[in-house]
């Protein structure tokens, strides 16, 4: 067999179990040929579900290790890794996670699994330095409604809604153990990284929605159309700063 | 033909320990007696945070070597150009002692198995691995260094055993040794080989670094988890290593189930001490 046949057949064989490489492997009186292509299929399970539990502590913790450990690899086996760095690995899982379970639970183990891989990458996305709100103390008052601001790429968005958010507060010893899983209004969540530290918060909806206006673009004058008054907008964008989200501004 | 470079070998000397996330503090602020340290590549090609703020300091501090799990040198896949230019991006920021990976293959058809798969000891492996080898060293620029890995399977089409593909195969694509001594010993143990007969095969002047590790137990079988501290066999035939190939940079390399950073710091000082026996015995 060339080597690009053998390696297709053993690789199907640690994702499908398909038999065919077993052919091209000797066995021996004391190991069978069943037993050493099991280390590699075993193997494989095993790292994945690693990987995702370091990824997805959570809802490890949500849904037993027992059962965790089951669904994954079952995810692992359907959406083979296609990431040279296994941290890259788990984004379809929160989708995959809910369409396995009943509802309440499964919009909330989703968003709790979609809060932590948000608080994942936070955890080492690019490095930008902060702006201080006093770098636009020299803008001309005529200038501000042009103003379009940059935003950390550690920044990262999340509407939910269930009660995932709060599941996630318990597995960090940050909130009592929610009664149960429920459905909840629509909430808006923030999470960023500041210098080395994630945090997270919960938005109001006009501030979330000014923070989506700039994200996608626009200008500082179209953002405060949304709100009451110009104080309100300033007060957000000072809270901005000083969280260090702003990372360039230009007219 | 001119023998490419290393990129700054002269550094690395005597004894070090795989830098991991639970000892990233722990090293920066107590500057542990160690010589080099060994990164993994892939927990530093990120685009920033904390992996690459302690990456900065420690590089400070110790000599440091990079060592890859997924160039898959020997995948049947076509080279992924966009990971050795990151590869070499962080090369740049790292000036690390050299740049290895391992003799193995994690992947087909763009699935990464996130495993050192091991490939069969045929003529025509051979040749796809050197000429590979070969792409890595002239897109780098510099020589690289190559790991043997633990296996479980041997293939009937193999032509050659394990450490005649090693020896040639370093020759071919003249690129250096990464001798890991537990992965030779799992591996003879497993495949029913004499561990010495493989270090016997393996020319000096190629081997750049040692690895000591640990093993678990399936039955008799051995697997290779990394995980568990080195144990007397691998001690053992450390020692012969040693008496083979003298003062060749030597480290632990834990992968999981991570001790106190102290634990790994006394394990090493038993490789110190070997070593030192060894130089002795020969003089």
């Amino acid at each position: 067999m060339k080597l690009a046949q053998l390696q297709q057949s053993f690789q199907d064989h640690v994702l499908r179990a398909d038999p065919q490489i077993a052919r091209e492997i000797l066995g021996d009186e004391r190991f069978g040929i069943a037993m050493r292509l099991g280390i590699y299929t075993d193997g494989y399970a095993a790292r994945l579900v690693e990987v995702l539990a370091a990824t997805f502590p959570a809802v490890q913790a949500a849904l037993g290790p027992k059962a965790f450990n089951r669904m994954v690899a079952e995810f692992a086996r359907r959406h083979p890794s296609r990431f040279r760095s296994s941290r890259a690995y788990g984004a379809e899982l929160p989708q995959w996670l809910g369409a396995q379970l009943r509802r309440p639970r499964a919009q909330g183990i989703t968003d709790l699994a979609r809060f932590e891989w948000a608080v994942a990458g936070a955890f080492d996305a690019a490095d930008q330095p902060a702006l201080t709100a006093a770098s636009l103390a020299d803008l001309a008052p005529l200038q501000w409604p042009q103003l379009r601001l940059a935003y950390t790429p550690a920044l990262r968005r999340l509407s939910v809604t269930s009660n995932g958010v709060a599941w996630w507060q318990f597995a960090c010893a940050q909130a009592p153990r929610p009664s149960r899983w429920r459905s909840t209004r629509t909430q808006q969540w923030l999470v960023w990284r500041q210098e080395l530290a994630v945090f997270y918060r919960r938005l109001s909806r006009p501030e979330a929605a000014v923070l989506d206006a700039g994200l996608a673009g626009a200008s500082f004058g179209q953002m405060c159309e949304q709100l009451a008054t110009p104080a309100v907008a300033a007060a957000m964008l000072q809270g901005w700063f000083d969280a260090g989200l702003i990372v360039g501004a230009h007219t | 033909m001119i023998p490419l470079p290393h990129a700054n070998p002269a550094v690395i000397r005597g004894f070090g320990l795989g830098l991991r996330p639970q000892h990233y503090a722990e090293v920066l602020h107590s500057r542990p007696p160690l010589d080099w340290l060994e990164i993994i590549t892939e927990n530093f090609l990120v685009p920033g945070g904390k992996p690459l703020y302690f990456l900065d300091r420690i590089r400070e501090l110790y000599p440091l070597v990079m060592h890859g799990v997924s160039l898959s040198i020997g995948s049947t896949a076509a080279l992924d150009f966009e990971y050795l230019a990151q590869l070499k991006s962080l090369a740049k920021r790292v000036r690390p002692g050299w740049i290895s990976d391992h003799l193995c293959w994690t992947g087909v058809g763009a699935t990464n198995l996130h495993d050192l798969l091991p490939l069969p000891y045929t003529c025509e492996a051979l040749r796809h691995v050197a000429a590979r080898i070969g792409q890595v060293q002239d897109f780098l620029g510099q020589r690289i260094v190559i790991e043997n890995v633990s296996s479980y399977v041997t293939y009937r089409s193999s032509e050659m055993t394990e450490w005649q593909f090693i020896a040639e195969l370093a020759a071919q694509a003249d690129c250096d040794l990464l001798l890991d001594v537990n992965n030779v010993y799992v591996s003879s143990v497993n495949h029913g080989f004499d561990a010495r007969e493989f270090l016997n095969a393996i020319a000096p002047a190629r081997v750049r670094q040692i690895h000591l590790a640990g093993h678990s137990h399936r039955g008799e079988f051995l697997i290779d988890t990394h995980d568990t501290a080195v144990p007397q066999p691998v001690w053992e035939l450390y020692r012969y290593t040693a008496q083979r190939f003298g003062q060749i940079p030597t480290m632990i390399e834990r992968d999981d189930n991570i001790p106190a950073l102290a634990q790994l710091l006394t394990e090493l000082d038993t490789a110190r001490r070997i070593a030192s026996q060894v130089t002795v015995q020969a003089a």
